[in-house]
């Protein structure tokens, strides 16, 4: 590998480190707060970068989806309604609902064909998708996790396997089997750094992995809100006495890891595209990049992403033995494999504590 | 053989810099009854994770009949006789108290995978056995008429008596009680130490901690009283209640015991 | 009385269903459907072993698909590429996944969410061997073909009617046996790790090795359901056991109830039917209603809509689900009665609203 190759697969590990590090970050949000690893992360990556393929272009869209979309939503709002039954109406809970209603919208607008005549600019459409996608995240949580009966760490994980394979469904259903792209943010493809030639849209990707770990560290360490929800992650039931309600944490953190994943998966479609079932395997890197980091560490969680990403990279820059393009997918599972295992006594003291 | 079934020199187990178990030297007399007592955070609780097995010990030695047994595995620990209850019941929810007392029959059967699968005349004659030896275990500690019943719809006090059960049908002749008394009424308590000392009458030693002092006092001959790890008396229960070191001890304690 | 009259019952409905069950192939009675009572049969065989490794034991396997895979690959690879007897194939195809799970066997250190994990990455690691196919062994993404069918002397089991009944002897010895040791010494000890670890521990059983065991024993199962279905299909290729499979297996699992072993085939024809029969040309929707079921299973009765349904017969009578839907309501409309009695007395009270 010359000098050349070697700061091109740089760039490309800088591409999918900063993926898997905002997916590692979902990961990480969700399991601090409530123990749970949610596996639908990465269909919340694959519906972010699809629905602004839906806010950009025009297409015929099945009507049915559309109506159980609707009426899921309806049921989360139910749901919600159903979780503040007996409380007060506060500020958290009226812009929660505001999320909700907001981030359907699209999808019910959509019922309508509204969107078939107006196609948004490419700047709205990746903004959108965060909320829209949050939307679906809090849905998730409110209809899936939080109806539970009698939950069980096992059987709440399949619940989110379940919720997992019905976004991936509905997605197929929506948009098909074929890789959906967006147009680029700028009209200009590559420019030239050092010896590489980097695609503009890495810069966009580099740039929203940076926002969004500002934001997200600045929201947790700055606001009362993201607080409370450390408060949670750390000590559930003392957090509890002091007035903070664990299952709106839970819900905020879902709606939250959702964002993100949303965010990522609209600015990485225009480079790499989107079909139904990239879902899966972004959540498995995802995950290997919260392993990585530690589970309950955003910082951990980054470096874990541009870890997995570069090394990823250079795997199949290296060539060389089983090192190459062919196992590039197989190499970040053994590793996941074997962290897990040696941090196995770790865990097990943790879920003792936990 | 020595009448000494337990005992360990300077026992001691550390997490980190805090030190559960300081030292400790214990000598258990077979057949007896000794109640291990102390305020919160004593470490009697880590002392009988040591024993059974639970926690390495970090120095010091742990010699059961004779013969040193730290370096044991749990599982071989059950195979030669000290069997122990747990504060918090832990029984097993997914099935019927006798089946819960018949799973104590394990470490006293051997037929496996093979034998199970293809209904081999091994397994009938070796289940027939465990039926009926947790059958007698289940009527001493006075359960008989709740056989098929799930150990999770049972109340506490006869979950605890179902527990007893579990490990006696370990066979051991070590006995380790974790608070045998937590939560039990009047009429359950007495009933328990009836237990307690027919369960002495089968030649079982009887280790237990217990907060409730009536209940130690009445059952226990011989008394010893941890204090931040360290043992600070032992002794009948009369010598160690005049004892002033275990009074200055419980004096900070005090509302624990009224 | 009721119950001994049930019991008859029960004992007139054994028969019944073997009848059943025997009478599908021919073409008189469900002939057309001798083909998926097939699949059903080895499903049920993977979907067993399943239940004995989670439901009994309380662990999880996210990738049992893999040893249905690494079964049917060696089976395949051994009778058609090397030309041994197929039996002989099938053996060390069990032999040899025996051997994998027992190696693999270390992960079973991990516990719950990491489990999971871990699994659900090996299931990966194997799908993805097989489709990388450096050695040219398993044929790549195309698979093998020119498998020899099953044979006892001169009968050959060539016809979909005679693999029917093939299928469902194995299937039936493999129920028999997991009856057995489910109603043994070791399966107290097996539940008894899922009901508490700890006290499992203090009885003398060997947690460890409990699991190991029931985990080689599943996979062994896995593995003859693969070796099966490559003799039954004489086509084999990766994308019969992709990771998307384990889920399925779960589903079935789950649906049958997973501390039930006659569940099992229940679970696995409903999951079938529905893939084959009434979903076939809408694989996507397929999801999305495999999806739905196994949340609102795992939701609502975790022990397994089979295991549901039996207790509330048992319970309630013939009628218990209109009688559940009835007190669900009463219970419902109770409370919505409270919360407006309760707002009611707030104003009343002047209590003044945020």
């Amino acid at each position: 590998m010359t000098w050349e190759q070697f700061q091109q697969y740089l760039v490309i590990g800088i591409q999918d480190g900063s993926i898997y590090a905002l997916i590692g970050l979902g990961f990480t949000i969700i399991y601090a707060v409530t123990n749970i690893i949610n596996f639908a992360q990465g269909e919340f990556v694959m519906l972010g970068g699809m629905c602004s393929y839906m806010l950009v272009n025009s297409v015929d869209i099945p009507t049915t989806p559309t109506v159980i979309i609707a009426l899921l939503c309806a049921a989360a709002i139910g749901a919600l309604i159903h979780l503040l039954w007996n409380r007060r109406m506060n500020r958290l809970t009226l812009s929660l609902m505001i999320i909700l209603l907001l981030g359907s919208i699209p999808f019910v607008l959509f019922l309508y064909g509204e969107f078939a005549s107006i196609e948004l600019p490419v700047g709205v459409a990746s903004f959108l998708p965060i909320l829209m996608v949050a939307a679906v995240g809090a849905i998730m949580y409110l209809l899936g996790i939080r109806t539970a009966r009698r939950p069980s760490i096992v059987g709440l994980i399949i619940i989110t396997i379940g919720a997992a394979l019905v976004i991936r469904g509905i997605a197929g259903v929506f948009w098909g089997d074929k890789m959906q792209r967006t147009p680029l943010y700028w009209e200009r493809q590559t420019i030239d750094v050092f010896d590489a030639t980097v695609h503009t849209q890495v810069l966009w990707i580099l740039a929203t992995m940076v926002v969004v770990a500002i934001l997200l560290q600045l929201f947790l360490s700055r606001t009362m809100l993201g607080k409370s929800l450390k408060a949670c992650a750390t000590n559930p039931i003392g957090a509890g006495l002091m007035g903070i309600n664990p299952k709106m944490m839970a819900l905020i953190a879902f709606a939250l890891a959702a964002a993100v994943g949303g965010a990522i998966g609209a600015v990485m479609t225009p480079k790499v595209g989107m079909t139904y079932e990239s879902g899966f395997l972004y959540g498995l890197y995802g995950f290997v990049a919260a392993s990585l980091g530690g589970f309950r560490s955003p910082i951990g969680a980054v470096i874990g992403g541009f870890l997995l990403g570069v090394g990823r990279a250079l795997i199949i820059g290296v060539d060389w033995w089983l090192f190459n393009s062919d196992y590039k997918d197989v190499w970040p599972m053994v590793i996941l494999v074997v962290i897990l295992l040696l941090r196995s006594n770790i865990l097990a003291e943790e879920e003792r504590l936990g | 053989m020595t009448d000494i079934i337990l005992e360990t020199r300077k026992l001691t187990r550390a997490f980190g810099g805090l030190v559960a178990v300081d030292n400790v030297d214990l000598e258990i007399e077979t057949g007896k009854i000794t109640a291990i007592i102390g305020p919160n955070g004593a470490g009697k609780t880590t002392l009988f994770n040591l024993v059974a097995g639970v926690y390495r010990v970090t120095s010091g030695e742990l010699n059961f009949q004779g013969k040193s047994i730290d370096k044991m595995s749990p599982v071989k620990r059950t195979g030669i006789g000290i069997a122990r209850t747990f504060q918090h019941v832990h029984l097993f929810s997914n099935m019927t108290a006798l089946e819960n007392v018949m799973t104590g029959q394990h470490s006293r059967s051997s037929y496996g995978f093979l034998e199970s699968a293809f209904l081999l005349p091994k397994k009938f004659r070796e289940e027939e056995r465990i039926r009926l030896n947790a059958m007698k275990y289940l009527n001493m500690v006075g359960l008989g008429q709740h056989v098929q019943e799930s150990a999770l719809n049972l109340p506490l006090g006869q979950q605890k008596l179902l527990a007893i059960a579990r490990a006696l049908a370990t066979e051991p002749k070590l006995l380790l009680l974790d608070e045998p008394g937590a939560g039990l009424n009047r009429l359950e308590k007495r009933d328990l130490s009836d237990l307690i000392r027919r369960i002495r009458e089968m030649e079982i030693t009887v280790i237990l901690v217990e907060h409730d002092m009536p209940l130690v006092m009445g059952l226990a001959e011989k008394v010893i009283v941890l204090d931040t790890g360290k043992k600070i008396a032992e002794g009948t229960a009369a010598q160690v209640q005049k004892d002033k070191k275990v009074i200055a001890a419980y004096l900070g304690d005090e509302e624990e015991n009224l | 009385m009721a119950r001994r009259i049930l019991k008859r019952w029960r004992l007139l409905l054994i028969p019944v269903v073997i009848a059943f069950m025997a009478l599908v192939p021919f073409d008189w009675f469900l002939g057309q459907y001798k083909y998926l009572g097939t699949v059903i049969g080895i499903s049920t065989i993977v979907t067993v072993g399943l239940c004995l490794f989670m439901g009994y034991t309380g662990q999880v396997s996210l990738g049992q698909a893999a040893f249905y895979g690494i079964g049917m690959s060696f089976s395949a690879v051994l009778s058609s590429v090397h030309g041994l007897n197929p039996w002989l194939a099938m053996l060390i195809a069990a032999c040899v996944t025996g051997l994998v799970a027992l190696l693999l066997g270390i992960i079973l250190r991990l516990k719950g969410n990491y489990l999971a994990m871990a699994t659900l990455a090996v299931g990966f690691i194997v799908w993805k061997i097989a489709v990388i196919d450096d050695m040219g062994y398993t044929g790549g993404p195309d698979g093998i073909r020119g498998i020899p069918y099953l044979s006892i002397g001169s009968l050959e089991f060539d016809s979909q009617f005679k693999r029917y009944y093939l299928v469902w002897g194995f299937c039936l010895a493999i129920l028999l046996i997991s009856q057995n040791i489910v109603n043994s010494r070791i399966g107290r000890a097996l539940r008894a790790v899922h009901g508490s670890e700890e006290a499992a521990e203090s009885l003398g059983i060997n947690v460890f090795r409990f699991k190991l065991k029931i985990f080689v024993v599943s996979a062994v199962y896995a593995s003859i359901a693969g070796s099966l279905f490559a003799h039954h299909q004489l086509h084999v290729s990766p994308g019969y056991f992709e990771p998307i499979d384990s889920v399925y297996l779960v589903i079935m699992a789950v649906i049958g109830g997973l501390a039930s072993i006659w569940g099992a085939i229940f679970g696995a024809a409903t999951v079938e039917i529905l893939r084959n029969e009434i979903l076939i040309h809408y694989d996507k929707w397929n999801m999305v209603i495999l999806g739905l079921i196994l949340m609102v299973i795992l939701i609502l009765m975790p022990e397994g809509l089979f295991v549901a349904l039996k207790k509330g017969y048992q319970q309630e009578g013939v009628f218990f689900i209109p009688k559940r839907i009835w007190r669900l309501a009463q219970n419902y409309y109770s409370r919505i009665k409270g919360f407006r009695k309760r707002k009611m007395a707030q104003s009343l009270a002047g209590e003044p609203e945020q």
